[in-house]
């Protein structure tokens, strides 16, 4: 059963999602945020998703195509948030 | 543990249908819409958000139409009443009131509690101010329980209401 932090932050990944859908991205950030503060307090870490959308640096919630760019490199994904530069990688199969 | 009347304090309230039941200021009184933004003493309330306000057997009225459609509201002083989709199966009928139907599921609650995988220290949880059930207020809304709660009881940074939801009984 999952623990209260742990549906807020599942809740507020759903919001982020919805604020950044509606061009609201400095609301999707105060989420983010907000999900990432609750996850350090508790201790539950964040779901992969949740990990993958978001800019670590700038805590933007990531729309391909809308602030992020997605490209392919052999072995890894390479996802550069267009709000603040910074890169992140992740592999793949 | 899903969103419920005894969670609420604790659990997330952006996203939720609002509507200000009491104020002190009084022009504040009425407001109804989505909560979308919480800080430490405050609702932000974006009243343009239709779909919030119908839980409330509220059209599209004038509030929507003026250019402010977030509303901030102080949490101290002010009574919220929140609709909560009632999803989970452990609320078969909305006509669940009283003290005592609530006392009745405080050692379930604890339980869990102290089962569960880290669940902050809910085992003091009062029984919160759940008064209204009035379903049946409009169409659309017949899935919908509505919990009244005093401000005072939010009054927490967002990140800490989960631990500390202001019921301690050490004040």
């Amino acid at each position: 059963m999952p623990s209260i932090a742990e549906e807020r932050i599942d809740r507020l990944h759903a919001l982020a999602r919805e604020a950044a859908a509606e061009r609201e991205f400095d609301r999707a950030r105060e989420y983010v945020r907000l999900a990432r503060r609750i996850a350090e307090r508790n201790r539950c870490g964040l779901p992969r998703e949740f990990k993958r959308f978001t800019c670590d640096a700038c805590d933007a919630y990531l729309r391909p195509g809308a602030n992020t760019r997605v490209r392919l490199q052999p072995g890894h994904v390479v996802i550069r948030c267009l709000d603040c530069g910074e890169t992140a990688r992740y592999p793949y199969e | 543990m899903p969103i419920s009347p005894e969670t609420l304090t604790r659990h997330e309230l952006n996203g939720l249908p609002v509507r200000v039941a009491d104020a002190a200021n009084p022009d504040l009184v009425g407001i109804a819409g989505r909560v979308v933004i919480e800080t430490m003493n405050t609702l932000h309330v974006d009243t343009g958000a239709t779909k919030a306000r119908r839980a409330f057997g509220d059209g599209d009225g004038d509030e929507g139409a003026d250019g402010s459609r977030v509303r901030q509201v102080p949490k101290r002083g002010t009574t919220f009443e929140f609709a909560l989709r009632e999803a989970s199966g452990d609320e078969p009928s909305s006509a669940r009131t009283g003290a005592d139907e609530l006392a009745g599921d405080e050692p379930a609650r604890t339980d869990e509690a102290a089962g569960g995988r880290k669940a902050p220290g809910s085992a003091s949880e009062l029984p919160s101010d759940t008064a209204g059930v009035n379903a049946g207020q409009s169409g659309g809304c017949e899935g919908a329980v509505y919990v009244t709660v005093d401000g005072e009881r939010l009054l927490s940074r967002p990140a800490h209401r989960t631990e500390n939801a202001g019921d301690s009984k050490w004040r």
